[in-house]
């Protein structure tokens, strides 16, 4: 089993691709919320819960400060990160998935 | 895969019918017997039977799946339809050099094979 | 159009493990016959290919379909011809056809349907996902 890297581009309030990532997540993978998928960082979407229970979820610090979302609105399960960590995490997952 | 965007024009079994630059029809309806034996005869191919079956064959694939085979589909299906002597590319590289899967589309009045290497 | 990273290092040779993952309804864009058009190229390079077809991508499956009403290709008639291809390794995830009320009896029948646990190991088992 490889662990996978998610990478989510849509927002959990218009459509059902975090949804349908998270029927697909194992244990050991990875969620990277980046564009508009960083609004599934926010704690009132339907499956706020799910994200907050992954142990490796990221967001895009440029795309969530770019939308107005604070830093400090997100959970703190979530690591902010920035384009070098995120071409470091897709190297360092053996596998990735971009759901869009 | 390659488009054409310019249209030629050329006389084929004395009709003016839109081919992309590299020779294929554009448009299917406008393939005929002869029609393919000007095609042929273009590439340096004399068309027999055998190469009628196998021109024959290719159309109805492309019929069946809307695509047009690549070499190793395109030696399977002549394998379940003419039977497996000739489902070897020796064979089909005998009657339409030098490649089949390719020449043999041109002539049966089909797309040029996307996935053909 | 997004594709997969880095995958797992093995030998040069050694066929890898790609899964190509099909998302999305046949026509609603280009990307279920780009997909397609990806999986018949790759077949030639004799790599251990299977396909998935989750979430809308289950409509792909779907018997009957006219494409030529609206000008497309047949999605369904290309995906009959993968056995000629060497293609036979296909799976469809059983919570997405679900989910839209698709029957067995609606779509082609050379198919593995996949219970969500049974997808989750197979896409993990990759050496590469391809996403369309």
């Amino acid at each position: 089993m490889s662990a996978i890297l998610h990478i989510v581009n849509q927002s959990p309030f218009s459509s059902t691709l975090l949804k349908q990532c998270m029927d697909r997540f194992n244990n050991d993978d990875g969620l990277i919320l980046l564009e508009d998928g960083v609004y599934g960082a926010m704690s009132q979407h339907p499956y706020a819960q799910n994200v907050r229970n992954i142990k490796r979820c990221y967001a895009i610090k440029n795309d969530l400060l770019a939308r107005g979302i604070s830093l400090d609105d997100i959970s703190d399960s979530i690591q902010v990160i920035d384009y070098d960590e995120f071409v470091q995490l897709t190297i360092e997952f053996p596998l990735s998935h971009s759901w869009y | 895969m390659k488009k054409g965007k310019q249209h030629n024009t050329k006389q084929l079994a004395g009709k003016n019918i839109d081919v992309d630059k590299e020779g294929y029809l554009r448009h299917l309806d406008d393939w005929s017997e002869g029609v393919a034996e000007c095609i042929a005869q273009e590439e340096g191919i004399i068309l027999t039977q055998d190469h009628w079956a196998v021109i024959n064959l290719l159309r109805e694939f492309y019929h069946t799946f809307d695509v047009s085979p690549a070499m190793r589909p395109l030696v399977k299906y002549v394998g379940i339809h003419l039977g497996k002597e000739k489902a070897n590319s020796i064979y089909l590289l005998t009657l339409f050099p030098p490649s089949p899967a390719r020449i043999a589309s041109k002539i049966a009045g089909l797309p040029r094979p996307a996935n053909c290497l | 159009m997004m594709m997969a990273a880095e995958g797992n290092t093995t030998t040069m040779n050694a066929p890898k493990k790609l899964l190509f993952v099909l998302r999305q309804a046949p026509y609603g864009s280009t990307l279920a016959k780009d997909a397609l058009d990806a999986i018949l190229a790759t077949s030639a390079y004799e790599q251990d290919l299977s396909i998935a077809f989750i979430d809308d991508g289950v409509f792909q499956l779907i018997n009957n379909q006219q494409s030529e009403l609206i000008d497309q290709k047949n999605i369904a008639r290309i995906l009959s011809a993968l056995p000629l291809y060497d293609i036979t390794q296909l799976f469809v995830c059983a919570a997405s056809l679900a989910e839209r009320g698709i029957t067995l009896g609606a779509i082609s029948e050379d198919i593995t349907v996949l219970e969500p646990e049974a997808l989750r190991t197979l896409l993990s088992q990759q050496d590469h996902l391809l996403s369309f």
